[in-house]
Formats: C-alpha cells, structure tokens, sequence
C-alpha cells in the first residue's frame, strides 16, 4: 500500500530532539528508531500507525507560514510517548519536530 | 440534594464576568446557566447553583429571570440595556479552583455558540422536552436530577480536553538553517 509521504526524506532539528530522544527509556529509543525507519521506508506499514494531529488554528497557521503542510503523530509505546512531525510537501521532508510524554511536549520550548 | 456550591446571583456574576464579549445577552446567559448547570449536574450528581430553570417556549431559562436580572440591577450589581445585560461592580465571585476548572471551559465553549445554536441545544436536551411534555403533571420547572439523563455532555467534556491539550503543546516553528538529515 502506498502513502502520500512516500520517498520523503527525514529531518531533525539539529540538537534538541536528539536530547529529547536520549532522556526516554531505553526501551522506547529502540521503538522510536525503528518506527522512524518505517516512516523513512514503508510509512503505511501497519505498526507505525500514523494519524494527524489536530493543532489549534492558531498554531496551525504559524506552522503553515514555515511551509508545513500537514502535522501528524504517531505514538511509540502504548499512549505514553509519541512523536509529532511535520510533512512539507514543497520539500519532500518529515520534519521531526517533537518526542516524548505529554508532560514533555507540554514542556517543550521551556 | 446537596447543598449547591453557589447562590443564584453570585452564579450568574460568575458566568457573566467569564462569557465572551458580545455574548452577554438574557438569553445567551439563561442558557449558559442551564448548560453549565446541568452539566456540573450531570457528573457531580449535585447542584452548582441554587437557580432553578423554567421550560418556557423559548427553552430553558432561569426562573423568574427578569425578577431576579431586576433585583440585581437595584442592587447594582449588573446593568441591563434592553437584552444586554453587563456586570457593574468589579469584584469578581471567588469559587474553589476545582469548581473554576469545571465551569471556565464550559462558559468559554458555549459562549461561543450563537444564540440559534444554543436555543438548538437546550430544546433538545432531555431535560427540557421531558418537563415540556408533562407540563401537566410537572410544572415547568426542570427537575435537575433529569440532568442524568444528558449524556451528550460527556462528548463535550472529552472534546474541551482534547481541545485544551491541543493548546498546551506548543508546536515548535521550523528554522530550516537549523535541521539536519536523520541519520537512519
């Protein structure tokens, strides 16, 4: 089955994600590497279970301004930890913009 | 029953010191107060206010509303100007945190509902078509304990917390000068 994020390649930003990655459990880092490896290769495969995340107008708005066309978020173990990327199509890039518990993305920019 | 959590005129300065401007109209404000009330109610199994609602043709509306808006004008604590109705004093009612974390998401949801929109909703609660339909053997006072039966308020709390989750996360913005390729 093919998905409309098909071939895109995946971006980080430079230093905070990575910090957030390494401050989950161990457990959940294996998760989250291999789940990225499926949106990178196979997006629609069946684990990785992707649905979009429904920001507020507000933010939407700020974000469609930087050129993101679409935010969604999958989560890596049960309802505790997810991730939130963006698609910007002109690029053909997932941006992974956030990871983490609900605290933790609540917190983010804090 | 309980003792309500607020006297009838402190309820409704509460509501009308948190409804969005514009929206502090008789009848915004008569429906917001069964609303909120109903659905303090409704999971609470408890009154919040010691208002009682009349089912009119109009829906639901505090009883004895323009007695009690009159009263409150003498008192100076609100100031009617033909359906609006505006607070006058400055002091805000004080409620318990856990009462404001009930009723501020609620008066802000539905407050952003037009008026044809809210009389839509509370004419067709079961509250209102019940005490409606045995008028005879009811009165027109809604019996709050009907607010059982509304369970149409647990998709509108589920929704305010989703909603409410969405604005707490704060997408961070892309600074392209910033991203690098992930390295799979």
């Amino acid at each position: 089955m093919s998905s409309d994020i098909d071939g895109y390649e995946i971006y980080q930003e430079d230093k905070r994600f990575e910090r957030a990655v390494s401050s989950l459990p161990e457990s959940a880092q294996k998760i989250l590497k291999r789940k990225i490896g499926f949106l990178a290769k196979n997006p629609s495969h069946n684990s990785l279970n992707t649905k979009p995340y429904h920001c507020s107008v507000k933010h939407f708005s700020e974000l469609k301004r930087d050129g993101v066309d679409d935010v969604r978020e999958f989560y890596i173990n049960g309802k505790n930890y997810r991730c939130i990327f963006y698609v910007i199509r002109a690029r053909k890039m997932l941006y992974l913009a956030m990871v983490g518990s609900h605290d933790q993305l609540r917190n983010w920019s804090k | 029953m309980s003792k309500p959590e607020l006297k009838k005129e402190d309820y409704i300065l509460y509501i009308l010191d948190h409804l969005e401007p514009g929206k502090s109209d008789f009848w915004c404000l008569n429906k917001i107060a069964f609303l909120v009330e109903f659905a303090y109610f409704y999971f609470n199994e408890k009154p919040l206010s010691d208002a009682k609602y009349a089912a009119i043709d109009h829906g639901p509306v505090i009883d004895k509303y323009k007695e009690t808006f009159t009263a409150m004008e003498k008192k100076g604590l609100i100031k009617t100007d033909g359906y609006r109705i505006r607070l006058v004093g400055t002091e805000s009612v004080r409620v318990s945190e856990d009462l404001a974390d009930f009723m501020n998401p609620l008066i802000q949801k539905y407050s952003q509902l037009t008026q044809g929109e809210l009389k839509a909703l509370t004419h067709a609660t079961d509250s209102y078509m019940i005490t409606t339909n045995n008028e005879k053997f009811m009165g027109n006072i809604i019996d709050k304990n009907l607010a059982r039966l509304e369970t149409f308020f647990e998709e509108d709390i589920a929704q305010n917390a989703v909603e409410q989750e969405r604005d707490e996360i704060d997408l961070p913005r892309v600074d392209f000068s910033k991203l690098k390729k992930y390295e799979l």
